[in-house]
């Protein structure tokens, strides 16, 4: 290992949240558990008494939990994708960034099936979809690919980490048998470089299908379905891009935050949130393109059914929702990352905030209106989330901003290796 | 028959212990009982099929003539009343005061030795008169029985009423046809029915005859498709099943029946045979004194033109000519009603005015028309000795109403003022009258003036509430019962109630034997006149007239084959019946169908000798407006409402749906959850208001309301149903009960509490549909 | 008599008949034993109606109309049902009912967001029975717990039995033999239930009439219930 003194020295900014606690920490870290324990009895709560607790009904017989799920995936999707294909193209900027990315993926992806979880009737019977699995259904696509993108992800995220985690042994003696065990006897030789070299472009290459096609699989949920407004031929491209768009966001809004608070200003620098916004912005244009196409089309020759669905979302009775999130999608980032100007840290993460929401709302917009409005008009109803699906939702975010701030405690958040290569090509 | 159960989830108590694996097969003991059902005044033949000898599932019994092996939906939850966690377990007296239902369980010996030593010390002090029985709607021998046993003990306040609700109807038909029953309607061969407000498809009686009778007229004869006509204000569930609906001006049927007349009678389209031979006072006639009286064809041409019609109901002309072409030209045809026709004040008119139309078609007692009701030849042995010396509390029969048989509305002022006599004992035996009868505050209060108040219900209702010892009846499927089943095949039958349990599910007793032991506890005369062991050995005395007559659907060759083969059968009919016997079948004193009513003419001729005041004079305190031959005429009489028009706007229509069972249903969570189809509503109640009419009134649909009349007001959730007129609201019964268990206390209001008591005095009856009643924004 | 080839169960339903009084409502119920939803959660849409009776009002007064279908599971030949269930626990049997097996079921719902007819029912809450109703349920039919999925299967359990009889005697269910509650019970007899594969049974003859229409047909679900339209007075 090369000079771990000097390293360790050089990047103090980044290692500095594994060796303090401040206040601030012990302060979020406690709210969040609240949180995050809170939830714990509000699943309790609907496990005991049954699913009768939430606001689903007949015919809303999915509402929060898939949209959380559907949500916390697609945040999944941008990290890894972003991460592999800045790889892939020998981006230089992109270092920074990967480290945090990758994490954001692996958290979200573990915070979306658990949705699943949630949401079944009978929760405990759940490995059943493994032993009695019919694979005619798109669930069990659902549930094969997943599993496939956790793998890769989790083994693209530990991969890559090595070295840093072989660096971590020699700093931290306290720690040293964690390390240890993680790091794979990582000494830096020529040999293990490219091992690794080999290792990581494989897992890129990997992971851009499997990254591609979880999220098709899980739009195809929906759109394989016969539901009104649901069995739609560009779901699968569409909800891809909703991912990608609602992972940048993610991705842009944790950096920003990172680094405010571990004064990573050295490394997080304008430059970054300039290229994720005009990724951003990219994405922004694809959302709009999709989501046009999709409704002009419904418009223009929809059935009675589709139309049902349609108009209740563009002037009904979700139509306040649905003008939202037109506006946190699209009116409200669009003109912030088109201006060179207001594409700085502060502009980026307030376009961001803003998607993130929209795209909250674009899910919920999916999924809820179409399943009010079955075919048969008899059977329209509505729905009203109830504490237990809020409590959910807020607990599962923030055990997933808890994981990121625990993952920052043991790891360091930007990739050391990398960026000290990337200082040693300039 | 041994079966299969899986998981052995449903099993009773005692091999729930044992309860198998998951996966595991275990056996049952099943088999089938018949009974009648009870939850309307149908009395439809079931089948019950019980596992390990509890009642699990009802269907109809296949060959009953009423039903045909079908059951309504009140039926299929008839086992909901049978295991009501809200019933009666034993018999109850009451400790503390009134209706603070403070009870404490007593032994059946105690409570019936209550009853009677206080009946017996009536009797001594020489006042049996003092006793009263209030019986609802009597199924059956128990008729019989309650008659014995008030006569035989001297009293004569036995209000009990199969009909009550429709006795509009009735009086109708006694006038002009001399019978006291509904007449059947012969579905088999019909082709047109004409129905003013006949409420075929939701409440009718016998409800599932009539439901099957709808699908026969409409599929049942290839090629053939029969019309109905459906004349009411409301859109009910006929009215849109119907082929035609015709919206009218409530009250004015009798006037739409008399414009249909007219045309018919003008274009001679009417049946001249039967109009000559079977009926009296057509043309014009002169009676023995020589005096010339005007006949119905005169009337009708007279005053009855379409033209002059057409303002009064608000029906257009030609729809009435329309009507009246297709109904003299497609027959057999028939013109029913309904409850909203009889009970109003000039409900008696208006069903004889209908009543001329099925005489002017000759549609009486032919195939494919109506048909009257033949009974059983049930045996009759001599009654007991009658001890009346006093005169009814109600006042049927008297001055103000010489044709009633029972006026129950009348009695709170009457009780309230010991007036007059005071009442010291009161039965109560199917009926609930805090529930249905109109101003039941009035009621209540006059209840307190009774210091001894007897309830045989199962269920703790609103009246039982107030009572002082409770002996509670078994329900339906725990007793001893026959019924003689509603007029609506014309020939006759009746079914037979075995018990499908080999003992009640609680410590209840069947009324019948409770009254046979009182009144063999009463000694004397009223012993005597119960010689029988038990309702049972009473029912088997009765029925043996049946046998007797070696007709029907039982051969046997002794009683006993037959009583065995009646209870397997479920029931006994006879099935042919004899059309044409015009002579034989009307009662009058023409022997004819009477369209100048001898009956009333002679009915109120002896009430003015009596209370030696001229006719005209009783007819104005009748307040009727005809004066003349006119009186004893269908004719229209201008309706009477309670309330001005200006301040109360709106006509109270208040209706049964199918899920209704008499006001009993409320309990029943099956007929809860599915209570107002045509509305989407469950579980609640509501007012029906006429969409135009609420905006302006500021009303959305599901706003509270207010809906107040002159007896009080109450407050409901208002729908907005396009099917109302303008000028009418609609409220379903069935809910507002303050007691009776715990899905039915609570929930919505009873629009009984909205009631004023108006009559109909020629009829004898309150009449419902009086009241008018405004609605506000709550 | 080829008593090798299956059955093929239909109902079809006659609308000119139907009067819109739900005694197959409650027919099916009692025999299924399912159990009442209460008020509550009544008005939140969730009780269970196997055989559901619906009911549409639509115009202005005077001209109104008023409509009620009966709408049980449609036991189509071709379920979207059953394709998407993840542990296979509904599927179509040889006879054409659309079968479940409720001890499979881990309540995933994707079955009755697919259904286009939604006549699929989800137990919220674990059905409850005051404790005097207990007795009275049907101990042919399994008692589902909270989680599982429900519909109506043209009371198998019925036609089983049937089959156990027929199989005694060696020879086929006759037609009208066997009758699910809803079909038993109907007070106008406006239902029919029978073998689609038997040419000479009502429902077969039924189904093929002038009047008979199905539900969403364009959906290519193939649904075996077939309705029959009302009539006109002046048809005849």
């Amino acid at each position: 290992m090369r000079d771990s003194e000097a390293i360790a020295q050089k990047y103090h900014q980044i290692l500095s949240p594994l060796s303090q606690m401040g206040w601030p920490f012990l302060i979020s870290v406690g709210l969040l558990s609240i949180i995050f324990f809170w939830s714990f009895f509000a699943f309790g709560w609907q496990y005991y008494w049954g699913l009768g607790e939430t606001g689903m009904g007949h015919p809303v017989s999915w509402a929060f939990y898939l949209v959380n799920f559907v949500f916390f995936i697609g945040i999944s999707h941008a990290g890894t994708l972003v991460s592999a294909i800045l790889r892939i193209t020998n981006a230089g900027w992109r270092t920074p960034i990967t480290r945090a990315a990758e994490v954001v993926t692996v958290f979200a992806l573990a915070a979306g099936p658990t949705n699943i979880l949630f949401d079944l009737g009978r929760s405990i019977k759940f490995h059943w979809v493994a032993i009695h699995a019919q694979f005619k259904s798109p669930l069990l696509w659902d549930f094969t690919c997943i599993m496939a993108y956790f793998i890769t992800c989790v083994l693209f995220l530990y991969v890559l980490m090595i070295p840093d985690i072989a660096l971590l042994r020699e700093r931290f003696p306290r720690r040293r048998w964690f390390y240890k065990l993680l790091s794979l006897g990582w000494s830096g030789t020529e040999k293990q470089e490219r091992i690794l070299g080999k290792a990581s472009t494989f897992l890129c290459i990997a992971v851009i299908p499997v990254a591609v096609s979880v999220h098709t699989v899980v739009s195809w949920v929906f759109g394989m379905q016969t539901q009104p407004m649901w069995h739609s031929t560009i779901f699968g491209p569409y909800f891809v891009a909703g991912a990608i768009y609602s992972g940048i966001a993610a991705i842009i809004l944790v950096a920003a935050i990172l680094r405010k608070v571990y004064h990573l200003e050295a490394y997080l620098q304008p430059i970054h949130f300039n290229n994720l916004g005009l990724l951003l912005l990219t994405m922004a244009l694809l959302w709009f393109y999709f989501t046009f196409a999709e409704y002009l089309t419904t418009l223009y020759g929809g059935g009675v059914d589709e139309l049902a669905v349609f108009w209740a979302k563009v002037t009904g009775k979700y139509s306040p929702l649905f003008w939202l999130m037109v506006l946190f999608c699209f009116i409200i980032p669009f003109p912030i990352l088109a201006v060179k100007r207001t594409r700085t840290i502060l502009g980026t993460s307030i376009a961001s905030v803003s998607v993130l929401i929209g795209m909250w709302l674009e899910r919920f917009l999916i999924i809820i209106p179409t399943l009010c409005q079955p075919r048969l008009p008899y059977a329209r109803g509505s729905y009203m989330p109830s504490w237990v699906e809020w409590s959910m939702l807020a607990g599962l975010s923030a055990g997933f901003v808890l994981a990121l701030i625990l993952f920052t405690k043991f790891f360091p958040i930007i990739s050391i290796w990398e960026t000290e290569k990337e200082d040693h090509k300039k | 028959m041994i079966g299969a159960a899986t998981f052995g989830m449903a099993l009773p108590d005692e091999l729930l212990h044992a309860l198998p694996k998951e996966g595991e097969w275990i056996p049952y003991e099943e088999y089938w009982s018949t009974s009648v059902c009870l939850q309307c005044p149908s009395g439809c033949g079931i089948r019950i099929r019980s596992v390990m000898h509890w009642p699990v599932k009802l269907e109809g019994i296949k060959d009953y003539p009423m039903n045909k092996g079908r059951l309504c939906p009140k039926g299929q939850s008839g086992l909901q009343v049978l295991y009501d966690p809200d019933r009666i377990r034993h018999p109850l007296k009451r400790k503390g005061k009134r209706g603070e239902e403070n009870w404490e369980k007593v032994s059946w010996t105690e409570a019936i030795g209550l009853v009677t030593q206080r009946l017996k010390t009536l009797r001594q002090e020489g006042k049996p008169h003092h006793l009263m029985l209030l019986g609802g709607r009597y199924r059956g021998h128990m008729s019989e029985l309650m008659a014995r046993f008030m006569e035989a003990y001297g009293s004569p306040n036995h209000l009990g009423n199969p009909a009550r609700g429709s006795e509009g109807i009735l009086k109708g038909h006694l006038f002009t046809m001399g019978v006291k029953d509904f007449l059947a309607i012969h579905w088999e061969e019909l082709n047109y029915v004409l129905s003013f407000g006949a409420s075929l498809l939701e409440a009718s009686r016998p409800s599932l005859r009539n439901l099957w009778g709808y699908g026969f007229l409409r599929r049942g004869r290839p090629g053939i498709r029969g019309k109905i006509v459906q004349i009411e204000p409301r859109f009910s569930v006929t009215a849109s099943k119907a082929d035609q609906w015709i919206p009218i001006q409530p009250g004015t049927d009798g006037a739409l029946a008399l414009g249909i007349a007219h045309w018919i009678i003008k274009e001679k389209k009417y049946d001249r045979q039967f109009i000559d031979r079977y009926t009296f006072g057509f043309e014009d006639w002169k009676d023995s004194d020589g005096k010339t009286h005007m006949g119905f064809k005169n009337l009708v041409l007279k005053e009855y033109s379409p033209r002059q019609v057409s303002s009064l109901t608000g029906v257009p002309e030609e729809i009435i000519v329309q009507v009246a072409q297709e109904f003299s030209s497609h027959q057999p045809s028939i013109a029913i009603t309904g409850r909203g026709v009889g009970m109003q004040t000039n409900g008696t008119y208006s069903q004889m005015a209908v009543d001329s139309l099925n005489a002017l078609v000759g549609s009486i007692d032919k195939p494919g028309g109506l048909l009257f009701q033949k009974w059983p030849a049930i045996q009759k042995d001599g009654v007991a000795e009658k001890g009346f010396s006093q005169p009814r509390m109600d006042g049927a029969g008297s001055l103000l109403f010489p044709f009633a048989e029972e006026l129950p509305s009348t009695l709170p002022e009457k009780i309230q003022k010991g007036a007059p006599y005071p009442i010291d004992t009161l039965f109560l035996y199917y009926i609930n009258p805090l529930f249905s009868l109109p101003e039941p505050e009035k009621f209540r209060n006059a209840l307190e003036k009774i210091p001894f108040i007897v309830s045989f219900s199962p269920f703790m209702d609103e009246t039982t509430m107030f009572s002082d010892l409770v002996l509670p009846d078994g329900t339906y499927f725990e007793r001893w019962q026959d019924d003689h089943v509603e007029p609506g095949l014309g020939f006759p039958m009746f079914g037979l109630r075995s018990p499908a349990l080999d003992k009640p599910l609680y410590d209840t007793r069947n009324t019948g034997d409770v009254i046979i032991h009182i009144a063999k506890g009463i000694e004397g005369n009223v012993g005597k006149s119960f010689p029988w062991k038990d309702f049972q050995e009473a029912l088997k005395e009765a029925t043996k007239g049946v046998f007797a007559s070696k007709r029907g659907s039982i051969q046997a060759r002794d009683f006993d084959e037959f009583w065995n083969t009646l209870i397997e059968r479920g029931g006994w009919w006879d099935a042919s019946y004899p059309f044409g016997e015009w002579r034989k079948k009307f009662n009058t004193p023409s022997g004819k169908f009477e369209f100048y009513s001898l009956i009333m003419e002679r009915g109120l001729k002896e009430v003015s000798k009596k209370s030696s005041k001229g006719l005209d004079q009783i007819l104005q305190e009748m307040k009727m407006e005809a004066r003349g031959d006119k009186v004893f005429l269908p004719h229209f009489e201008k309706p009477r409402w309670v309330g001005e028009d200006k301040e109360y706007p709106f006509h109270l229509i208040h209706y049964k749906l199918m899920t209704t069972a008499e006001g009993r249903g409320a309990n029943q969570p099956f007929l809860q959850e599915i209570f107002g189809p045509h509305i989407k509503e469950k579980w609640d109640s509501w007012v029906e208001i006429n969409p135009e009419t609420a905006q302006k009134m500021g009303v959305k649909d599901g706003d509270f309301v207010w809906v107040e009349s002159k007896a009080g007001k109450l407050k409901t959730k208002a729908r907005l149903f396009p099917g109302t007129h303008p000028k009418c609201i609609h409220i379903p019964y069935g809910q507002g009960h303050k007691a009776y268990g715990r899905w039915a206390k609570g929930r919505g209001i009873n629009p009984n509490d909205l009631l004023v008591r108006e009559y109909d005095y020629l009829g004898g009856f309150v009449s419902y549909f009086s009241t008018r009643v405004k609605v506000y924004k709550a | 008599m080829d008593t090798k080839s299956n059955y093929r169960w239909g109902m079809v339903i006659d609308l000119d008949k139907c009067t819109g009084c739900q005694a197959c409502v409650v027919a099916c119920r009692q025999e299924n034993n399912i159990s009442f939803a209460g008020e509550k959660e009544a008005k939140l849409g969730r009780a269970k109606f196997w055989m559901n009776l619906v009911s549409e009002v639509k115009g202005n007064y005077p001209n109104v109309e008023m409509r009620f279908i009966p709408i049980p599971c449609m036991h189509c030949d071709h379920p979207p049902c059953t394709k998407v269930c993840p542990v296979a626990a509904t599927y179509k049997n040889p006879e054409g009912i659309v079968a479940q097996v409720y001890p499979r079921c881990i309540g995933v719902r994707m079955c009755i967001s697919n259904c286009p007819y939604t006549v699929r029912y989800f137990n919220w809450y674990e059905p409850t029975w005051p404790e005097e109703y207990k007795r009275g349920l049907n101990p042919d039919v399994y008692r589902r717990r909270k989680g599982i999925t429900e519909k109506c299967n043209f009371c198998i359990q019925r036609i089983r039995r049937a089959k156990e009889d027929a199989k005694k005697e060696k020879r086929r269910i006759r037609d009208g033999e066997v009758a699910p509650a809803c079909v038993e019970t109907c007070p106008s007899e406006a239902l029919y239930f029978g073998d689609l594969n038997d040419p000479k049974s009502q429902v077969s003859r039924l189904s093929k009439s002038r009047r008979a229409f199905r539900l969403l047909e364009e959906m290519g679900t193939e649904p075996k219930v077939y309705y029959l339209k009302e009539g006109e007075w002046n048809e005849g």
